[in-house]
C-alpha cells in the first residue's frame, strides 16, 4: 500500500468518534479540491500555520454578502485549493427540508464546489464550503433557480433564525417560524447590502427554552412568554407524584424564584404567578400538569453574542411583554430603530451590547423610546450614585 | 439623495485613496463628510456600488468599501 500523504491527519480518524478527516476522504474520491484541502490542513498541522488568505470578494452581482473569500497561501503545492470560498445559504426557517430539496442542493454543490457542506453554520444557514470565483454566479443562478438565496455575511443582518417551534412543539408562545420568515423578507436590503458598524443577529424561540440559543447568540433575541397563570391540573400533579417525581427536590425547590409551593400532605401544588420569571422549568418537568398562561407573546432582548473583538454578552429584556401577530409592525419599526441607533453611535466592529454598555442603557432606553421596567434589572445595583436627566431633576425641586 | 452628495462620496473615496490604504468602513464616509445626512451617504454609496465605481470588500466578518479599480486582482 501506498504511503499515506497525511499521516497527522489520519490521527483523527482514530478512536469511535465521527471524524471530519473521514468525510473529506470520501469526498476527495470525487473531488481534488477536497484532497488538496486535506494535503493542505496536513500542512497546517506540520508547521503549525494557517495557510489561508482572505479574498475580499463578496458575492454576486447585486450582492454584498453571503459569499466568504478564502484562497489558499500556497496555490503552487495545492492547485485544488488556490480558491475555496465559501457560499452562506439562507436556510428554510425551522431547517425543514423535502429530500428532494436536499438532493437538487447537494447536486449543484457537486457541481459547482468541493462537495462539502456544514449544515448548519452557526448563524443558522446551509454552508457550501469551497467553490472558485468563476462559479459564483452560476452557482447562485442555480441556487436562485431552486429557490434558494443567500444569507449575510459581513457588516450586515445576518441571516435570521429560528426554534421548530409551533410546527412540533406544544411550548411555542409564538410563531417562531413565521417571524423569522417575516424578519428574513422584510429586512432584505439589511441582509444583502452590508451598511452597519459590524454583524447584526436575530434569533426567534418559541419559549424560554430558548432552543436556538437567541439570549447567548442574537444582537436581538425574541423569545416566546406569557402573561397570567400557569395553568395548574392538579390530578396530573398527583400523577407524577405517585409515578416517582419528588416534587418538592425537584420542581418547587429548583424554581429560582422560589414562588411555587407544595403541600406534602394535601398533595397541591401552588403558586405565586406574580413572583414567576417564566424560567419553563417547572413546565418541563410536569408537561401534562403545568401548561403556560393562557396570554401568549415574547419578551424582547438586546446584546448578545460570542467572544470576538470583546467578551461575550447575554441579552438584556428590553420589552418585558409584547404581542405578536402579523404583520408585526411594532416588532420591525422597533428593530429598525434600534439599527439606526447602533448604525449612528456604534464604533467601527462594535456590537449593540458593546454599544450600550459603553454609553449606558439609560442613555439606550431614552433614545429608543422605551420605558425603564423591573425585568431589565439583571441583578442588584452595586453602585451607590443614582443618575437622573438634567430635565428630570427640574421636575423635581419645585 | 442628491447627485452631489454621491459626488462628495466618491471624492472622499478618490481623495483617500492615495494613500497605501485603499478600504475604507461605510461610518469612515459617514465621518469624512460631516455635513451630509449619514442616509443619503449610504444611499449614494449604495448607488455607486451598482455602478460599480466602488465594491464590496469583505473579510467575511468585517465589510468594506473601497473605489472598484483598487480592487485586488486575482
Ligand atoms: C442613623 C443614621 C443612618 C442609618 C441607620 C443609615 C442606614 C443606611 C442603610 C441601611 C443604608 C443601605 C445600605 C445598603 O444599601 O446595603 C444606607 C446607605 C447609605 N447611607 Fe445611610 N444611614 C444613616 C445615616 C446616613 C448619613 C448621615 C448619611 C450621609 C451624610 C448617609 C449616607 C448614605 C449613603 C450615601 C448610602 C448609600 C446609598 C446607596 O447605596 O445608593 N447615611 N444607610
Ligand atoms: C472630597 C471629598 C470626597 C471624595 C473625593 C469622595 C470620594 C468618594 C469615592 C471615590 C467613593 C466611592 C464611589 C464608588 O464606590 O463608586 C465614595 C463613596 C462614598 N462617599 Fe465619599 N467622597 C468625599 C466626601 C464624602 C463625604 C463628606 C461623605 C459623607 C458625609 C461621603 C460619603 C460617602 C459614602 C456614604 C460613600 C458610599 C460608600 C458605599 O456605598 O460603599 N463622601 N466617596
Ligand atoms: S424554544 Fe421552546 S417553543 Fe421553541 S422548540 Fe424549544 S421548547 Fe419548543
Ligand atoms: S416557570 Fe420557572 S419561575 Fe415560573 S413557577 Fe415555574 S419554575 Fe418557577
Amino acid at each position: 500500500m501506498a504511503e499515506s500523504e497525511t499521516p497527522l491527519l489520519d490521527e483523527l480518524e482514530k478512536g469511535e468518534w465521527p471524524s471530519f478527516v473521514k468525510d473529506m476522504k470520501q469526498a476527495a474520491e470525487k473531488k481534488p479540491m477536497a484532497k488538496d484541502l486535506l494535503r493542505q490542513l496536513e500542512l497546517s498541522y506540520k508547521e503549525k500555520i494557517g495557510h489561508w488568505k482572505h479574498g475580499g470578494i463578496v458575492g454576486v452581482k447585486g450582492y454584498g454578502g453571503g459569499v466568504i473569500g478564502r484562497y489558499s497561501d500556497r496555490p503552487d503545492l495545492f492547485p485544488g485549493v488556490a480558491h475555496f470560498h465559501t457560499m452562506r445559504v439562507n436556510h428554510p426557517t425551522g431547517w425543514f427540508y423535502t429530500t428532494k430539496a436536499l438532493r437538487t442542493l447537494c447536486d449543484i454543490w457537486d457541481k459547482h464546489g468541493s462537495g462539502l457542506t456544514n449544515m448548519h453554520g452557526s448563524t443558522g444557514d446551509i454552508i457550501l464550503l469551497g467553490t472558485s470565483t468563476d462559479h459564483l454566479q452560476s452557482c447562485f443562478d442555480d441556487l436562485s433557480d431552486a429557490g434558494f438565496d443567500l444569507g449575510g455575511s459581513g457588516s450586515a443582518l445576518r441571516t435570521p433564525s429560528a426554534c421548530v417551534g409551533p410546527a412540533r412543539c406544544e411550548w411555542a408562545c409564538i410563531d417562531s417560524l413565521n417571524i423569522c420568515y417575516d424578519i428574513t423578507m422584510s429586512f432584505q436590503d439589511q441582509l444583502h447590502r452590508p451598511m452597519f458598524p459590524y454583524k447584526f443577529k436575530i434569533k426567534v424561540s418559541g419559549c424560554a427554552n430558548d432552543c436556538v440559543a437567541s439570549i447567548a447568540r442574537s444582537d436581538f433575541s425574541i423569545i416566546g412568554t406569557w402573561k397570567g397563570k400557569i395553568q395548574i391540573d392538579q390530578k396530573e400533579v398527583q400523577a407524577y407524584a405517585a409515578s416517582g417525581l419528588d416534587v418538592q427536590a425537584e420542581v418547587t425547590d429548583l424554581c429560582p424564584t422560589k414562588c411555587m409551593t407544595w403541600d406534602e400532605k394535601a398533595k397541591t401544588l401552588a403558586i405565586e404567578d406574580a413572583d414567576c420569571t417564566r424560567c419553563m422549568h417547572c413546565i418541563n418537568m410536569m408537561p401534562k400538569a403545568l401548561r403556560q398562561g393562557k396570554e401568549k407573546g415574547a419578551t424582547l432582548l438586546i446584546g448578545g453574542k460570542a467572544p470576538i473583538v470583546q467578551g461575550a454578552l447575554l441579552s438584556t429584556v428590553i420589552v418585558p411583554f409584547m404581542k405578536l401577530e402579523p404583520p408585526y409592525q411594532e416588532l420591525k419599526d422597533l428593530i429598525l430603530k434600534i439599527l439606526d441607533w447602533w448604525d449612528e453611535h456604534g464604533k467601527m466592529r462594535e456590537r449593540v451590547g458593546e454599544l450600550i454598555n459603553r454609553v449606558g442603557m439609560r442613555t439606550f432606553l431614552k433614545d429608543i423610546g422605551l420605558k425603564p421596567a423591573p425585568q431589565m434589572v439583571k441583578n442588584p445595583r452595586t453602585n451607590p450614585y443614582v443618575f437622573f436627566w438634567p430635565e428630570e431633576i427640574k421636575k423635581e425641586v419645585k | 439623495m442628491s447627485a452631489e452628495t454621491k459626488g462628495k462620496v466618491l471624492e472622499f473615496f478618490r481623495e483617500k485613496s492615495r494613500g497605501d490604504k485603499k478600504k475604507y468602513y461605510v461610518k469612515e464616509v459617514v465621518k469624512g463628510l460631516p455635513n451630509e445626512d449619514r442616509h443619503a451617504i449610504q444611499e449614494a454609496v449604495k448607488e455607486l456600488l451598482d455602478e460599480e465605481t466602488l465594491k464590496y470588500w469583505s473579510s467575511g466578518s468585517t465589510t468594506y468599501v473601497m473605489l472598484a479599480e483598487f480592487f485586488p486582482k486575482e
